[in-house]
């Protein structure tokens, strides 16, 4: 089957401060990614020498500046931390980028990590505000003022599969997969036709098929090149489309079913050509019809509703599979989403409970009947914004939670666990380790690199370029052996 | 895959789009563990490459943010409240009424917007009007 999996999410979060008249988005940003104490003591650079979001998948450079910071200014936007993740000032938004994992489970674990990640700062940030004052972070991607922000995506995919070959299903799976991984938004922006709800909150923004761009004329496929590892034998599948999650469960099935329809387009196991006739029309076209109902004009002349196309990948997946071996949780994601189909045929309200879209809807359906609101008021608003509160006792998916109406994936415990451990069985747990246990020696630190200084002027640089190497069965004995990083390349080169 | 090919595979890389700048300039190993040191550099050096890239796309923060960072050492650590129980309501569907069921449902449903109500913040239109973000990505 393919190549292993591994794969991760970036999640940039919205913030603003409550009764704060200068409230200024990026010392907020700053204020909060420094506020956060957890880990051990370290003036650790983001190396930017190793990175070029500019190299274009279809095989060209585009022209642009890259981004580097001074090292003051590196030092206080970036923190990588021992769980491995990396916690940042994105322009104007924190961000958390998770560490590199090897399943779903995992991934919802360390989004839902980083989200506490925030919280915690974002408590450690109120303590320095002036009285009265209150930081709020949400993990939503829209400010319903035509401003987004995003939840990224991201999978480790084959050097070999030609960038054509994943474009091409991507366009059709990308614009219908939402009917069961959106996260809802009341209203429209950007200047999308008015509606009272859609079913994501990222539709609205995407204006082209394929590019490079991230921030204008948004993509349905990027095509940003950095595989932040050995570029002979990988590429990185950089996803911009999503939503940010609260429902554990719709986060597990976001990345679980896509990184299988990801594994069957590198096999060549796809058997049927689903081409839209216009993927952007029908991105916009499928959020803003939560009935499900929507045909969408296909390149063979033929009409189909969202779920029709996924029920087809779903029958692609399932030919490639079967005579394939899947791991526990691969399975259970597939079992998943056809549960989830076979409901949305059904009713989607049956999912209330699952994922996000539906859950909110029916929160505030619900608030809407008993005060006899509608759709254009401004509470309404307000609790679509606060679903996506990340304070535990104010934010609405919270208390979803815990009324027991939102189906968890992983427990309390294992989400505080990965806030001070990295995953074991991919290269964060090399870095994430090394911060831990030499943090006064590292010098700087790339998804594929590390760098250490030794204190005699020099500095070292160590190369990750393979993902699934660098764990905890490769190289604990090396970090048990090694007390310090001088004692750590001393050992590796014996 | 042989010490010799590896290397080969890494140099093609060290030239290609996105590689680092530095050069191999130590002997470098492949172990089992996926490693390899690559180069060694002065601090000087690597701090020049960066400082000369530096400036361009450099946002003025404003005030200098290290002082804050500081003075955030106040020790207090607190402790997640985490997401709340695993319950899930542990309704036995089994020889229940219809009614009392839809009951319960109701009761149910009235708590949970008794508590949406102690936490929806106040004033939602204008918190709603004064979010305000900038795109971001």
């Amino acid at each position: 089957m393919a190549i292993s999996t591994i794969m991760g999410t970036e999640i940039e979060f919205g913030i603003t401060v409550k009764n704060d008249p200068d409230f200024d988005p990026i010392s907020s940003c700053v204020l909060i990614v420094n506020a956060y104490r957890e880990d051990p003591e370290g003036r650790i650079l983001w190396d930017y020498d190793q990175e070029n979001p500019l190299a274009d998948a279809r095989g060209f450079q585009v022209e642009g500046e890259k981004y580097t910071p001074n090292q003051q200014e590196n030092i206080a936007r970036n923190k990588t931390l021992i769980n491995g993740a990396r916690y940042y000032v994105d322009h104007a938004h924190p961000e958390y980028s998770s560490p590199e994992v090897t399943n779903a489970r995992d991934l919802v674990i360390h989004e839902k990590a980083g989200e506490r990640i925030a919280e915690i700062s974002r408590r450690e940030a109120n303590t320095l505000l002036p009285e009265g004052a209150e930081m709020l972070v949400y993990k939503n991607n829209s400010d319903r003022k035509g401003n987004s922000y995003g939840c990224h995506e991201n999978y480790l995919m084959d050097r070999r599969t030609s960038f054509k070959q994943v474009v091409e299903p991507l366009l059709p799976f990308f614009s219908t997969r939402q009917i069961w991984c959106g996260a809802g938004k009341v209203g429209s922006e950007n200047r999308g036709h008015p509606c009272s709800y859609q079913i994501s909150q990222r539709a609205d923004f995407f204006e082209t098929e394929v590019a490079l761009d991230t921030m204008v004329k948004r993509p349905i496929v990027n095509t940003r090149d950095e595989p932040h590892a050995d570029r002979e034998k990988y590429r990185r599948l950089h996803v911009i489309v999503g939503d940010s999650n609260m429902s554990e469960y719709t986060i597990y099935l976001r990345n679980g079913v896509t990184a299988l329809v990801l594994a069957m387009i590198e096999d060549g196991a796809v058997t049927k050509d689903l081409s839209l006739r216009d993927p952007v029309r029908a991105i916009r076209d499928v959020s803003h019809d939560p009935s499900l109902r929507v045909r969408l004009p296909m390149d063979d002349g033929k009409h189909r509703t969202a779920l029709e196309i996924q029920n087809d990948f779903l029958e692609m997946v399932l030919a490639y599979t079967s005579s394939r071996s899947l791991d526990p949780i691969q399975k259970d994601v597939l079992e998943k989403w056809q549960e989830v189909l076979g409901a949305l045929a059904r009713d989607p309200m049956e999912l209330d409970t699952r994922i996000d879209w539906i859950m909110k809807k029916r929160l505030i359906e619900n608030y809407m009947s008993r005060k006899k609101l509608d759709w254009s008021d401004s509470q309404i608003q307000m609790l679509d914004l606060q679903y996506h509160d990340l304070r535990p006792d104010k934010g609405l998916y919270f208390l979803l939670e815990r009324q027991g109406k939102a189906v968890r994936i992983v427990t309390d415990e294992e989400i505080q666990h990965a806030i001070h451990n990295p995953p074991t069985d991919t290269r964060a747990y090399f870095r994430g380790e090394c911060l831990r246990r030499y943090p006064g020696e590292v010098f700087g630190v790339n998804w594929d690199s590390i760098s250490f200084g030794l204190g005699d002027d020099s500095i070292k640089r160590v190369m990750m370029s393979e993902p699934t190497k660098g764990t905890k069965q490769f190289v604990e004995s090396l970090l048990d052996r090694s007390r310090t990083a001088a004692q750590l390349l001393e050992n590796m080169q014996s | 895959m042989a010490l010799g090919s590896r290397r080969r595979l890494f140099q093609e890389r060290e030239g290609g789009a996105g590689s680092g700048s530095g050069k191999i300039r130590q002997d470098q190993r492949w172990m089992e563990t996926g490693l390899c040191e690559v180069e060694a550099k002065s601090e000087d050096e690597m701090m020049t490459t960066t400082q000369k890239k530096m400036a361009r796309a450099r946002l003025d923060v404003g005030a200098d943010p290290m002082p804050l960072y500081m003075a955030s050492a106040g020790e207090q650590k607190q402790k997640q409240k985490g997401g709340g129980g695993d319950e899930d309501g542990g309704k036995g569907e089994g020889g229940q009424k219809l009614a009392e069921k839809g009951e319960e449902l109701k009761e149910e449903m009235d708590n949970l917007l008794d508590e949406i109500d102690a936490v929806l913040e106040e004033n939602a239109e204008e918190f709603v009007k004064n979010y305000v973000q900038r795109g971001g990505e």
